[in-house]
């Protein structure tokens, strides 16, 4: 969280001297939307600092973008697997096209695919692995998918290929609420079941 | 008015720069996949005995009072399943994984929904039906009708599953020292084996009609001379393609055994084939093995 604090304050602050020097009102703070700000978004008042609505992911396999159950479950295995190509490429982007803005895990997983990426570090290899997934309850148009699997003990490493942190494995579940808007699924949260 | 604008523009661009998402990344633990779950989205606690035991008392799960009366369903948590509604799947693999791996005090699923919505004195419903939880111990909900895990499994370990014993070649429990001896699993005619189907008796099943199938899970072999092989998935075999053979050093009677592992899985009203979450070892009777030494003799003919 504290990264996306972080550019919430910069966004706001560069928003607010440029619009006070324009004589203007000053312009909402930035929401968390994604996709983040960027320096290009930044630097002009005239341009939204975010879109609320990201962009589709053009890559969601067929069988993703069933509105079924079986389609929910497809989401998430297609959507875990971007996840570990975000932390082990690594590449941002790849989470945010398939997060709903709401979802404060899917930013702050977005958030360290960038933050790996601008530190020119990465997961060594794909840091979960699925072991199963299952659409359970559905209810007001939220499908919600368990997702049960490992955190495989990893290595955070450098450009030069040298271990800069560990991670421990552990057994995780989560439990992911979809939400089909546009003609596609959305993660909408995404908690840690315990 | 440009140069302000140009001084404040660079002054926010500074401000920015200083604020940089790397420094600020540090320590924040969102690079640990669960970590950045917690504190994100958090986490989802299932509903526990005492706070299903709440509902049940007219309270809310918090214990505090209930300040409307409800009436609650309870859906085992399939993609299909609606409150309000016949299940449409009673059960589904992805609710029992769900809990698959709980202690019974943990709860063995299946995982379920607990659905309540507001009703009038009269019991008519006021409002829309609404998610309270969902709770691995679906049998404890109010009102529910859900077979639990637990009462599946049981059944299971109740299954009058088949006693293995052992096929042994050469044939009449009896080889010779160095010479290699063969092992099979063989099943009797009592007892349900691997792939054969029992049906639970309804009346403990709720009415349902429960189908259990036992799996072979494991074998383990005891030569009986000390050492023994396994747990292995190979039944064994005979002659020459068997994988499951020992070589005896000695001359002796060796009291050998079988015990197979049996998973199992199960069909709830003629619904698909789950996998039970649970294994019963089964072990087979004593089968004294005679080894002897073989002597070379020359015989004038």
């Amino acid at each position: 969280m504290g990264n996306r604090t972080t550019w919430s304050w910069a966004v706001t602050l560069s928003a607010l001297v440029l619009t006070t020097g324009c004589g203007g009102q000053a312009q909402p703070e930035a929401s968390a939307s994604r996709p983040a700000p960027t320096a290009g978004t930044m630097t002009t008042a005239s341009s939204p600092a975010t879109s609320s609505t990201p962009a589709i992911d053009p890559n969601i396999p067929t069988a993703a973008r069933a509105h079924t159950p079986a389609g929910a479950e497809a989401f998430v295995r297609y959507f875990l697997t971007r996840f570990n190509a975000a932390w082990s490429g690594p590449q941002a982007g790849l989470i945010s096209s398939l997060s709903d803005t709401e979802c404060k895990t899917c930013a702050n997983w977005e958030d360290t695919a960038r933050d790996l990426s601008s530190k020119n570090r990465r997961y060594s290899a794909d840091p979960f692995s699925l072991q199963f997934v299952g659409a359970t309850t559905n209810t007001l148009n939220v499908q919600q998918v368990i997702a049960r699997g490992v955190q495989q003990p990893r290595h955070i490493v450098d450009s030069a290929g040298h271990s800069v942190d560990a991670k421990a494995r552990k057994e995780l579940q989560f439990e992911f609420a979809l939400t089909w808007r546009d003609g596609t699924w959305w993660a909408h949260t995404i908690r840690l079941v315990q | 008015m440009t140069w302000q604008r140009s001084a404040l523009a660079l002054l926010g661009l500074i401000a920015s720069l200083i604020l940089t998402p790397t420094a600020a990344h540090a320590g924040d633990g969102n690079d640990d996949m669960a970590q950045g779950s917690l504190n994100g989205d958090g986490a989802t606690v299932r509903l526990q005995r005492a706070q299903i035991e709440n509902l049940r008392h007219a309270r809310e799960v918090n214990g505090k009072a209930s300040k409307a009366s409800y009436e609650y369903d309870t859906v085992v948590a399939c993609g299909k399943n609606h409150p309000g509604q016949p299940a449409a799947e009673p059960y589904c693999a992805s609710a029992v994984k769900a809990c698959a791996g709980n202690t019974p005090e943990q709860g063995q699923g299946p995982l379920a929904a607990i659905y309540r919505r507001a009703v009038s004195g009269g019991g008519k419903p006021q409002g829309q039906w609404e998610l309270v939880g969902n709770t691995c111990f679906p049998d404890l909900a109010p009102r529910s009708k859900v077979l639990s895990m637990a009462q599946i499994i049981s059944a299971f370990r109740r299954t009058p599953f088949a006693k293995p014993t052992l096929h042994i070649q050469p044939e009449g429990n009896t080889t010779l020292v160095t010479l290699p001896t063969y092992f099979q699993a063989t099943w009797p005619a009592q007892g349900f084996q691997p792939g054969e189907v029992d049906t639970a008796d309804p009346a403990q099943m709720l009415g349902h009609t429960v189908r259990i199938r036992p799996l072979a899970a494991s074998y383990t072999y005891t030569f009986g001379d000390g050492t023994g092989l396994g747990p292995t998935s190979s039944p064994g075999g005979t002659y020459p393609d068997g994988d499951v053979t020992h070589t005896y050093d000695r001359a002796g009677t060796y009291p050998t055994r079988i015990a197979v592992t049996y998973g199992g899985e199960f069909s709830l009203d003629g619904g698909p084939w789950i996998r039970i979450p649970a294994t019963a070892t089964i072990t087979g009777p004593t089968q004294p093995l005679q080894v002897r030494t073989a002597h070379n003799r020359l015989y004038n003919n």
